[in-house]
């Protein structure tokens, strides 16, 4: 056959002809395949983004007061003192009024995370809410920025005691840990809270205090006997060593403050439980990829007046309720790579601001 | 021997004009499954955010009406034929969860909070893309052993309202808009000769006393002079109950102001 077609050819050499098709027809299969691959992955990618992102905004959308006495109290006390009159404690609608004034709101940390890895599970198709423990080891780090703390997780723990309804709750729940949001001004802690209010303490040694009667496990507050409050907004009544803490200066400790607890919980080693029980540290899901997460990358621009427009979402979301999320390390298919590519990495957060529903 | 060269050149030139055609071919071929591969992942990255935006709508919403259906289909056409398969987890009044697997029986059915809404949809053939990859020029077409790109698209959300008022919520809303604008209400009246909370089939009418009435609308409504429905005990026309659930519609003129409001108080749970 090549001889005819040489001979028919006149006796020339066919080999530049057959290499150029053969080159071009392989580099056209090596592009399509790799845009193909590219267009998966990409699909992939996006789907898993809209999956958590479905699942933060649902878990916002659905956010219930805690029901833990001590936060209970708090909750309600602002409603009280905001409305005069207290009734229906539990509606949302009716505490937005105390929130809009103080955001004095503890969140129902367990009902959020039921609801979020729920809507999670089901847009990735798994069955099953026990599935949850396998599952988390791709969101290393949740956490719930509300009045006063950011709360942080990074493991859950099998919980069999006791729920509201009496039976055991025998799930798996996030082991949180509280951080309070201060900021220094000279060697003066200011704590900070989502509403206007600051506050430092007249006696930083002295011991903070239980709810009476003390709830078995409640984090311990400082009294408010021993706080000097500050208003951000009142010129008057805003100094600390001289120094006023100004509304713009609150955000921006606050997103300072929030930037650097995430930044460290989502770099740091992590210790998971597995399903087993059994406790270990990892550095990231995708052990292959020595990475650093770098999150709200504010501190450049926060001084600068003309950038202030493009001050990221972190800073914003700040000042409300936050549940912020990282998932990374999960799987995504490839057509090229015979071996699964733990790659997908993203950073979520929603934020929500309660407001009556006539206003 | 001049003659012999000419043939053996034309043969030459039939064979270069072939293989040009067959490399033109497979040129256009792949030229056409790259367009086709982005019009498809295109496509299915638009049908995913109709999907979620629909599920997004009807978890805000807490309920999938059939006009709300229609609108979907209608968004969803524009990316080719579509099998849509909608399905709910709710809790009933006993608090059993059950799933539902027929949009007949989803429709136009108000969800509770902490329902589930799930969304998927395929595509009813294979789309042009699936089908060019799939095309053998030498052997006959065998599409199963081919890959079968089909969109297919799925979201799931919980439902975070149930699409109702409260109570102590229409009274804010009468009591802040009944002095300029008609406000219509339509509440339960519990029936002591069957011993249920029945809808009574009758308008209130809560408006600004310039108000004259519409002959249409007020035909059967009971007018209420005044506009504060706090003054209004369990037992009298015009009682809302506080912790009762209620419907809103508005009317809206030209520049979309609110001319009416209509609120009507749904059956308990």
């Amino acid at each position: 056959m090549l001889k005819k077609l040489k001979r028919s050819r006149g006796g020339g050499s066919i080999f530049p002809i057959i290499l150029m098709i053969i080159v071009t027809s392989v580099s056209i299969l090596t592009i399509f395949m790799i845009n193909l691959d590219t267009n998966l992955r990409s699909l992939q990618k996006d789907r898993y983004i809209k999956a958590v992102d479905m699942a933060v905004n649902t878990a916002m959308a659905n956010i219930e007061l805690s029901d833990s006495v001590d936060d209970l109290n708090s909750n309600l006390n602002a409603q009280q003192n905001e409305m005069g009159i207290l009734y229906e404690a539990s509606s949302l609608d009716l505490l937005a009024a105390g929130y809009s004034v103080q955001k004095r709101i503890m969140v129902n940390k367990e009902a959020l995370m039921d609801t979020f890895y729920s809507t999670l599970l089901k847009n990735f198709q798994i069955k099953g809410l026990d599935k949850v423990a396998s599952f988390q080891r791709y969101i290393p780090l949740k956490a719930i920025l509300q009045y006063d703390t950011i709360s942080v997780s990074t493991g859950m723990h099998y919980d069999t005691s006791l729920g509201y309804n009496g039976f055991p709750k025998n799930k798996y729940v996030d082991d949180w840990q509280d951080i309070r949001l201060s900021f220094k001004v000279g060697t003066t802690d200011v704590f900070m809270t989502l509403g206007d209010e600051c506050y430092t303490l007249i006696d930083p040694t002295a011991p903070m205090v239980a709810s009476v009667p003390a709830i078995p496990g409640e984090i311990l507050r400082f009294s408010d006997a021993n706080k000097t409050k500050i208003d951000v907004t009142d010129p008057a009544n805003n100094s600390v060593g001289g120094v006023q803490i100004t509304p713009e200066r609150k955000n921006e400790e606050m997103a300072m403050k929030v930037q650097s607890v995430l930044r460290a919980y989502a770099n740091s080693p992590k210790l998971i439980k597995n399903e087993l029980g059994v406790s270990s540290y990892y550095q990231n899901a995708n052990k292959n990829v020595n990475y650093q997460m770098s999150i709200a990358e504010v501190d450049n621009v926060l001084h600068d007046k003309n950038t202030a427009d493009k001050i990221n979402g972190a800073i914003n979301a700040a000042k409300d309720v936050t549940f912020y999320c990282l998932v990374e390390g999960l799987p995504m298919k490839s057509l090229l790579k015979g071996q699964i590519n733990n790659s997908f990495s993203t950073f979520s957060y929603g934020g929500a601001a309660l407001k009556r529903a006539d206003e | 021997m001049k003659l012999i060269n000419r043939r053996k050149s034309e043969k030459g030139q039939i064979a270069d004009i072939m293989m040009f055609f067959f490399f033109i071919v497979f040129v256009i071929y792949f030229i056409i499954l790259f367009t086709s591969m982005q019009f498809f992942f295109r496509a299915q990255k638009m049908v995913d955010n109709v999907v979620r935006d629909e599920v997004e709508i009807i978890r805000t919403k807490g309920i999938f009406t059939q006009s709300e259906y229609e609108s979907f289909l209608a968004k969803l056409s524009k990316y080719g034929n579509y099998n849509v398969n909608v399905f709910a987890e709710k809790q009933d009044n006993a608090g059993q969860r059950g799933k539902l697997f027929s949009i007949e029986t989803i429709k136009d059915q108000p969800f509770k909070v902490g329902d589930f809404i799930q969304i998927l949809v395929e595509s009813s053939k294979p789309p042009l893309f699936s089908v060019i990859l799939n095309t053998n020029f030498l052997f006959s077409s065998n599409h199963k052993n081919g890959s079968d790109f089909r969109m297919q698209s799925l979201a799931s959300g919980m439902i975070c309202s149930d699409g109702f008022i409260k109570g102590v919520e229409v009274i804010n809303l009468i009591t802040k808009n009944a002095s300029s604008i008609p406000v219509r209400l339509k509440t339960l009246k519990y029936s002591t000769t069957s011993n249920t909370e029945d809808m009574v089939d009758k308008w209130y009418l809560y408006g600004p006393s310039s108000y004259t009435g519409d002959a249409a609308k007020d035909s059967n409504t009971t007018p209420i002079t005044d506009y504060n429905p706090t003054a209004h005990t369990e037992n009298t026309d015009g009682w809302i109950n506080y912790e009762g659930r209620y419907t809103m519609d508005v009317t809206l003129n030209d520049s979309y102001a609110i001319t009416e409001m209509y609120f009507t108080e749904m059956l308990p749970y």
